[in-house]
C-alpha cells in the first residue's frame, strides 16, 4: 500500500477512491444535520397578516402591501400625499403600515423610494423577527446552523487542499482531485446557502396564494366587494397587479410593480364580455 | 318536465367576485359568460376557482345573434358545444337578439321584429344550434328601450310560437319583463303571465336604473323593489330556479348577500349565504 513515491505515501488512484467516498459521506451528512435544523420549528395554527405574508415573499412586497393598506384605509393619495391623520381605528392596519404611514408623514421619503436602505430598517427586522420566530423566514440561529452542518464538507475539503498542495509541491498529477475539491466546495455552498423562507413559510406562501387564487390579478378582483383588506393581501401575494386595476397610477407611483409570483394565464378573453361591460347590461339601449 | 336545473338560488359567476361566491352555501347553480372561457387547443379553459364550486354551470352566449338574418357562426356554435362539454352542463344559454348585421357589431343585444319573417329567421338559427349542441337550449328575452314598427306578434306570443316551431327552453329575465313592461307603461306581472312560463328552464334577476326617464338594465345596480315583486308573483304560482346577474360595479359582500337574501325570499327558496360575514378566513 505504502508507496514512498506517491504523495503521502499513498498512490492517486487510492487516494481518489477513499477521497471520493469520504466526500460523499460528508454530504450526506451536512445535508442531514442541515434537514434536522429545520424541521423541528413548529409552526401550527399560524394566520398572517396581509403585510406578514408580502414579507414571506420580500421586504417590498411587505412595504407594498403595507402601501396597499394605506391606500385601501384613504390615508393616503395615489401619490402618496398623506390625507389624514392616524386614528385610534386605523391601528388595525398594524405597527408596520404605521411605521411607513409616519415615514411619508414626515416628508423623508416619496412613494417609490421607500425602499431605500435604512429607512424602514428597524420595523422590517421587527417583522422578520416575527416571522423568524414563527419558523416561516429563515433568521441568524438558521444561518449558524447551516454553516455548521457544513462542518463536515469543510474538513473534507481541508484535506482535499492539502493534498493538492503537497501534489503539486511535488510534481503530481491532480486534475482529478482538483475536480473533486471544487466539486465538493460547491455542494459546501449548497449546504451552507440559507434562503429567505423555510420549507414551512415556503409551503405556507404556497398554500395562502392557493387559498387565495381569486385574489390574483387575473380574476381582477373587486375592491368594493372585497374590500382594502383582501385587496393587501392580493399585493402581498401577487404583487400589485390588482391595485393597478383601480389606481394604476398609485400602483406606478409605489414603484413596486413586481409581479415574480408565479401567477401567468388569463382566464379573459372572447370577444365580447359582460364582464367587461361591452357586452350586454352595459347601460345601452338593450339587456341580455 | 323535468327540471334541467332543481329550484332554488344561483348567481352569474364573475372571476371578479368569486371568493365571494365560493362562500355561498347551498349554491343550486352557476352561470358563466361563454365568451369569457378562452377556447383552448381541445375544449375551453375552465378556470378552477369555478371548477371547484362542485354545482352545475350553464354557459351563457351573448354573442350568437340567434336573431341575425347572415345565420349564426358555425365557430360560435362550437364554442358553445365545447363550453358545455367542458363544464358538463346541463344546458346552454343564449339571447333572442342580434349583435351584428352586416360585418357590423353592435356590442349590445339588440331586440329582432317580432314579426313571421323574423321568427322563421330564428327558428333556422336556433334549430341549427340545437343540432350542434350536447345539451338542451334556453333562450333569453331582452330588455328593449323601442320596439320595431312591424311587430306582429306579442313578446307572449312570439315567444310561445318559437317553443312550439324548436321546442326550445326559455331562459326568463324578470328583470327585462320589467324593463319592457315599465318602459311602455304596461303591467308588468300581466305581461309575466303572458309568457310561456311552463317552458321556462330557469330565470334571471338583475338590478337597473332609470335614466332620462327610461329604465335600463343595467346589472350594474341593486335589484329593484319592483323587481323583487315581479320574482314574487312568478314565485307563487311555482317558479324554477333562479339567479343574479350581477356584471359590475359590485357593491360590498354584505350587500351582495342581502341581495341574495332578498331574491331567495323573494322566490320562496332557501337562502345560501347562511350567516356569512366576508372577511378573510
Amino acid at each position: 500500500m505504502y508507496n514512498e513515491s506517491a504523495t503521502w505515501g499513498i498512490p492517486s488512484e487510492t487516494f481518489l477512491v477513499v477521497y471520493v467516498a469520504a466526500a460523499v459521506l460528508a454530504v450526506g451528512l451536512a445535508v442531514f444535520l442541515r434537514s434536522r435544523g429545520t424541521a423541528s420549528t413548529p409552526t401550527a395554527g399560524v394566520r398572517l397578516d396581509p403585510v406578514q405574508a408580502g414579507m414571506l415573499t420580500s421586504d417590498d412586497r411587505a412595504i407594498a402591501a403595507s402601501l396597499t393598506l394605506l391606500r385601501g384605509a384613504d390615508l393616503i393619495s395615489a401619490d402618496g400625499t398623506v390625507l389624514r391623520a392616524w386614528g385610534v381605528a386605523d391601528n388595525a392596519l398594524g405597527s408596520f403600515t404605521r411605521a411607513v404611514y409616519d415615514e411619508l408623514a414626515s416628508g423623508r421619503s416619496a412613494l417609490g423610494n421607500l425602499r431605500l436602505p435604512g429607512r424602514l430598517q428597524a420595523p422590517l427586522d421587527h417583522l422578520r423577527s416575527t416571522l423568524v420566530a414563527q419558523g416561516l423566514l429563515t433568521g441568524p440561529a438558521q444561518k449558524a446552523w447551516n454553516r455548521r452542518a457544513s462542518l463536515p464538507i469543510l474538513v473534507v475539503v481541508a484535506v482535499g487542499v492539502a493534498r493538492l498542495v503537497a501534489g503539486f509541491a511535488g510534481g503530481k498529477p491532480i486534475g482529478f482531485l482538483l475536480v473533486a475539491v471544487v466539486l465538493l466546495s460547491a455542494a459546501r455552498e449548497l449546504v451552507r446557502r440559507t434562503g429567505r423562507r423555510t420549507p414551512q413559510g415556503t409551503a405556507e406562501l404556497q398554500r395562502l396564494r392557493r387559498d387565495h387564487s381569486y385574489l390574483s390579478p387575473r380574476m381582477r378582483p373587486s375592491l368594493t366587494a372585497y374590500g382594502p383588506t383582501p385587496i393587501a393581501l392580493s399585493t402581498a401575494l401577487f404583487g400589485m397587479g390588482a391595485v393597478g386595476l383601480f389606481s394604476p397610477g398609485f400602483a406606478s407611483a409605489a414603484g413596486i410593480t413586481d409581479s415574480g409570483s408565479g401567477d401567468g394565464g388569463s382566464s379573459g378573453g372572447g370577444d365580447s364580455s359582460c364582464g367587461g361591460g361591452g357586452g350586454c347590461g352595459g347601460g345601452g339601449g338593450c339587456g341580455g | 318536465m323535468t327540471a334541467l336545473i332543481e329550484p332554488g338560488l344561483g348567481i352569474g359567476w364573475r372571476p371578479e367576485i368569486c371568493g365571494i361566491i365560493d362562500r355561498l352555501d347551498g349554491l343550486r347553480f352557476c352561470e358563466v359568460i361563454a365568451e369569457s372561457l378562452p377556447a383552448r387547443r381541445r375544449g375551453v379553459g375552465v378556470p378552477d376557482e369555478l371548477r371547484s364550486l362542485g354545482v352545475p354551470v350553464v354557459p351563457h352566449g351573448i354573442s350568437l345573434s340567434l336573431g341575425g338574418a347572415d345565420g349564426v357562426e358555425q365557430r360560435r356554435i362550437d364554442h358553445l358545444a365545447r363550453c358545455a362539454d367542458a363544464l358538463g352542463a346541463p344546458l346552454v344559454s343564449e339571447h333572442v337578439a342580434f349583435v351584428r348585421a352586416g360585418g357590423i357589431e353592435a356590442g349590445h343585444l339588440l331586440p329582432v321584429p317580432r314579426s313571421a319573417e323574423a321568427l322563421n329567421v330564428l327558428v333556422r338559427n336556433i334549430r341549427r344550434t340545437q343540432e350542434c349542441l350536447p345539451v338542451p337550449l334556453a333562450v333569453e328575452n331582452i330588455a328593449a328601450l323601442f320596439d320595431w314598427p312591424d311587430d306582429d306578434y306579442s313578446e307572449g306570443e312570439f315567444l310561445a310560437e318559437l317553443v312550439e316551431r324548436t321546442g326550445v327552453y326559455l331562459l326568463l329575465d324578470v328583470a327585462n319583463v320589467y324593463a319592457n313592461a315599465r318602459n311602455r307603461g304596461r303591467d308588468a306581472g300581466k305581461e309575466l303571465r303572458r309568457l310561456p312560463l311552463e317552458r321556462v328552464a330557469y330565470g334571471h334577476v338583475a338590478g337597473g336604473s332609470e335614466r332620462d326617464g327610461a329604465y335600463h338594465d343595467t346589472h350594474t345596480d341593486p335589484v329593484p323593489g319592483e323587481v323583487l315583486d315581479l320574482v314574487r308573483q312568478w314565485a307563487s304560482a311555482g317558479a324554477p330556479a333562479m339567479m343574479l346577474e350581477r356584471d359590475g360595479n359590485y357593491p360590498p359582500a354584505r350587500e351582495l348577500f342581502a341581495e341574495l337574501d332578498a331574491i331567495a325570499d323573494a322566490a320562496g327558496v332557501d337562502r345560501v349565504t347562511g350567516d356569512a360575514v366576508w372577511s378573510l378566513p
